[in-house]
């Protein structure tokens, strides 16, 4: 069991309540379909996953009552589900006075309201009616209304982008305004002119904001998918989805929802056991797969685990050097684990359904390079395996600092800086990477400009911006900083992937700057030298 | 392509001291030349990448695409959005041309 951090928690809480708010709604309104309509599965399905989901949440957080409200609720509905139950206007009747019951606890989890005393009745109802098919009238939960979460509207992405089109022609007639006003002196239009462009910066932001959506549906969706592959294979699955509510630009959303399937079939397939092998183990029955997705420093963290059999390194390598993907002895274990993500690789002895194909794990490694992500494993034989896919947010806004290098200007998430400082170009021996002294700690440097393809100015007076990947430091040479940004990320369209090149954003006065991906510089100009 | 009919409408423009010209509705748009941003790790005839409408787009020089000596000097006045088809996608880019 994870144990998270007060800060996890708050966040987790956030999302439980936000997500809760969203799934009663559409609980309440198939109950209501229901009610008209008795024998739809899909609706039945709908409320059942509402409820399952409810659970999973809960029991992240520990929420007991909810948890057996919630479970109690399942119970009941896997017995109209299997047509036991009969679907009387008493049964919906109860079921809706468990989403009072679960709004009210949700209220409290806000720290509003207080947790309805009757719910254990209602816990003890909802289990009659689920043994003798009748029900027995409920207490009424004490509850405040929940408000609705404010009117939407759909709209078109197209629509979006010519909106964000249209903001960037206006900050470039903005600019050109300013040089004018420059000219004229006139400190009130000087005003008047910093005035319009914070607005327009503030809309910018905006227009960025309305394009991110929450990764919810794409993880709920996979509770389709592990009902199906757990029912053809006999196996007793669990999914949990954590952080539904976590934002991210809609593309990227698009892009992670096939790779996020394929994992869960994965883990469906080869990593949880059987059950009477989970038996023979020592574990529950039934195996859990959780679906995580979080914001880490600017990224989207999306965490696919299980708790099956783990990755079995040995047959793993067996099978890539059968497959002559390595001949390599002394493999790392990461480094096996990673074998999984080459072309052609699957170890399934037979073909199934849906993975074992071997244009599995390649094909979610491929997509996700492509987001400009990156994927990593951690597995532990008999524990289980997590696959982590860390992935931008992509045209999401990020804090930056521009810099000039080589007659260039160049931006830099603020996330990979530590400290900057002055350096002397007489201390600096390499004409693209070298090793400087920096407080008496050798460090690797690398020059920006030659780095990015042009070359470095002979001025003696350097800046050093001391960067990290979180595993190496090093210190990245420019001329001079400009200042920190707001950088809207741009992709760079239909240009190769340039390592190194994390996309591009449109700086204020309507020039297009290359934001610097500085883990993969990292990765490129110093260790793979190295 | 219609075989038949002769009468294309063309855009005319000028790379070094030889004409070129891109049957009219190819062209988005003709622009005033702004600055290029150059990009690492692409190939020569792709100068870098401009600011058109918001969007970020790929700057192609005609003149090393097409291997045309010119003078270095001569100044690139204008860029013409052109809309193409690449892998099945639209896909806007801005030729750089003298004139």
């Amino acid at each position: 069991m994870t144990i998270f951090t007060d800060e996890e928690r708050t966040l987790l809480m956030t999302t439980f309540v936000d997500e809760a708010q969203e799934l009663l709604t559409s609980y309440e309104e198939a109950l209501v379909e229901l009610e008209r309509n008795p024998r739809s599965e899909a609706l039945i399905n709908t409320i059942f996953r509402v409820a399952h989901t409810m659970k999973g949440n809960a029991s992240t957080l520990g929420l007991d009552s909810v948890i057996a409200l919630a479970h109690a609720t399942e119970d009941l509905l896997d017995g109209v589900r299997e047509r036991r139950i009969e679907v009387t206007p008493e049964v919906i009747t109860l079921l809706l006075a468990c989403s009072d019951h679960f709004k009210a606890h949700v209220q409290a989890a806000t720290g509003s309201g207080a947790i309805p005393e009757s719910t254990p009745d209602l816990v003890i109802a909802l289990r009659d009616a689920t043994a003798t098919g009748t029900t027995a009238s409920a207490g009424p939960a004490a509850i405040d209304e929940v408000k609705s979460g404010g009117a939407s509207v759909r709209t078109s992405i197209a629509k979006l982008d010519g909106m964000l089109a249209l903001a960037g022609e206006i900050s470039i007639a903005r600019s050109r305004m300013r040089t004018l006003i420059a000219a004229l002196g006139s400190t009130d239009l000087r005003d008047a002119q910093e005035q319009l462009d914070r607005l327009c910066a503030d809309l910018e932001s905006d227009l960025m904001r309305i394009r991110m959506i929450p990764i919810g549906p794409v993880l709920n969706q996979q509770s389709r998918v592990v009902r199906d592959l757990a029912r053809s294979s006999g196996k007793l699955v669990e999914l949990l989805c954590i952080g539904g509510d976590v934002e991210a630009d809609t593309a990227v959303i698009e892009h992670l929802r096939s790779p996020i399937t394929h994992m869960v079939r994965n883990a469906l397939d080869h990593g949880i056991e059987s059950p009477e092998e989970r038996r023979r183990r020592g574990k529950p029955e039934a195996g859990t797969v959780t679906i995580r997705a979080a914001h880490d420093a600017g990224m989207l963290i999306v965490e696919v685990s299980d708790d099956g059999a783990g990755i079995d390194a040995e047959r793993v390598l067996r099978k890539a050097q059968r497959l002559g993907l390595t001949h390599g002895d002394g493999l790392t274990e990461a480094e096996i684990h990673r074998l999984i993500f080459q072309p052609g690789f699957t170890t399934a002895e037979t073909v199934t359904e849906l993975s074992g194909r071997g244009v599995g794990m390649d094909v979610v490694h491929q997509s996700i390079v492509a987001l400009r992500g990156s994927i990593s494993i951690r597995s532990t034989p008999g524990e289980g395996t997590a696959f982590t896919i860390r992935a931008p947010l992509s045209v999401a806004i990020i804090d930056a600092l521009a810099v000039r290098a080589g007659g260039d200007t160049f931006v830099i998430p603020l996330e990979f800086d530590v400290e900057c400082m002055d350096v002397d170009e007489q201390n600096l021996r390499g004409a693209r990477t070298g090793v400087v002294d920096i407080r008496g700690h050798a460090m690797p440097f690398m020059r920006l400009a030659t780095c990015m393809g042009t070359g470095d100015l002979k001025n003696v007076r350097k800046a050093a911006l001391i960067v990290t990947d979180r595993k190496t430091e090093a210190a990245l040479v420019l001329d001079r900083l400009i200042g920190r940004v707001e950088a809207v990320v741009k992709p760079l369209g239909k240009l190769p992937n340039v390592p190194g090149v994390g996309g591009a954003t449109i700086l204020g006065g309507g020039d297009v700057a290359l934001i610097v991906d500085i883990p993969r510089l990292i990765q490129k100009e110093i260790c793979e030298v190295a | 392509m219609p075989v038949e009919s002769a009468v294309v409408q063309l855009l005319r423009f000028r790379i070094g001291n030889d004409i070129f010209a891109l049957p009219v509705e190819r062209v988005v748009q003709i622009i005033e030349r702004r600055p290029v941003t150059r990009v690492p790790g692409v190939a020569a005839s792709i100068a870098g990448v401009f600011n058109y409408d918001g969007r970020i787009t790929p700057a192609v020089d005609l003149a090393a695409k097409l291997r045309i000596e010119r003078d270095d000097n001569a100044r690139r006045t204008c860029i013409v959005i052109v809309a193409a088809k690449h892998d099945a996608e639209d896909a806007t880019v801005g030729l750089l041309v003298d004139a």
